[in-house]
């Protein structure tokens, strides 16, 4: 006759690990691993920006006063405290609690949902202003130095939108945890995803917080 | 639920260093301003790589590991910039070359 046990089976490591804590290991060393070739991706943005940002200084000082100081820094508040709740998801996730954890991670969401909403807006706003140079659109300045303004706001774009894409890529991983969490099978395994889309979550928060300063703060006395 | 404080209190901490950041380029704008900003950037960027990136309860191979990261980031923008500065970026001839 077949028992059906009366409590959780004790969660397993896959077959290649010895136990858990080395599988965990393993997870969060390959997550730091692709977060490495990330920043090699971005790294790449930033040192071509920052080469030209020393070769024109007051140029893009005065091009990055035509950037909404005000709608940076909401942003920027806004994608710290989406990934003070995605830390705190991953600790209820910890103590078992799915509705704690389900609430959370739609908080999470939500405020980048508003973060590219935000980001949006800037954007259709700086096109009416005739302050996007990309694909083929008229750039209209009325500053010195328009070429070299120009430049600045090629890499503005090229750094938000590559930000952008990894938002909406972030997004649509945590809507899958989402799912996930609503089924909530095997909660040790869930902890461990977890932990690997809060490290890319942050990951991206801090590549923002180096896209603001050097495009936002870095700017001449307006 | 374990460990809530210390994510809470970073994020306060953030947001205090990215309102120091904004007052400085609101009012002091400049090349020491510039400095601050970026000092501040680093300053929110461990923040989270600490806090929220769990770096605080890492293992010290993981920590090693997140700091080679940052640091063959180092080497590309250091080692960059070097040739630039060594070679006066500000000559006309440079900026010609880059252009």
């Amino acid at each position: 006759m077949t028992t059906i046990p009366s409590t959780t089976p004790k969660a397993k490591p896959d077959e290649q690990f010895d136990d858990l804590t080395q599988q965990r290991h393993a997870d969060l060393m390959g997550m730091w691993l692709f977060l490495a070739t990330e920043l090699m991706l971005f790294g790449g943005v930033f040192t071509g920006f920052v080469v030209y940002r020393y070769a024109y200084p007051e140029a893009f000082a005065e091009a990055a006063t035509h950037l909404d100081l005000v709608l940076g820094m909401l942003n920027t508040g806004l994608l710290v405290t989406s990934s003070l709740f995605m830390a705190l998801s991953e600790r209820a996730v910890g103590a078992d609690r799915k509705r704690l954890t389900l609430l959370f991670l739609l908080i999470t969401i939500g405020m980048g949902a508003v973060f590219l909403g935000i980001k949006g807006y800037e954007w259709h706003h700086e096109y009416s202003q005739g302050l996007m140079p990309i694909l083929g659109l008229e750039f209209v300045y009325s500053g010195q130095h328009a070429d070299r303004a120009q430049l600045f706001f090629n890499f503005y774009y090229a750094m938000t939108g590559l930000h952008a894409m990894h938002m909406g890529v972030g997004m649509i991983w945590l809507m899958v945890m989402v799912v996930f969490t609503l089924r909530w099978r095997d909660p040790p395994r869930l902890r461990r995803q977890f932990q690997i889309s809060g490290l890319y979550w942050a990951f991206v928060d801090v590549m923002w917080i180096f896209i603001f300063t050097l495009l936002y703060l870095l700017r001449a006395s307006s | 639920m374990k460990d809530v404080k210390a994510p809470i209190l970073a994020w306060l901490a953030y947001l205090v260093v990215l309102g120091a950041s904004i007052t400085v380029t609101r009012w002091a704008p400049g090349t020491l301003g510039h400095v601050f900003n970026l000092l501040c950037a680093l300053v929110m960027a461990s923040l989270v790589m600490v806090f929220f990136m769990g770096l605080r309860s890492a293992d010290n191979l993981l920590r090693v590991f997140a700091l080679a990261t940052l640091m063959w980031l180092a080497i590309m923008l250091g080692l960059t910039m070097m040739d630039y500065v060594y070679r006066e970026i500000g000559s006309s001839a440079m900026l010609s070359a880059i252009a």
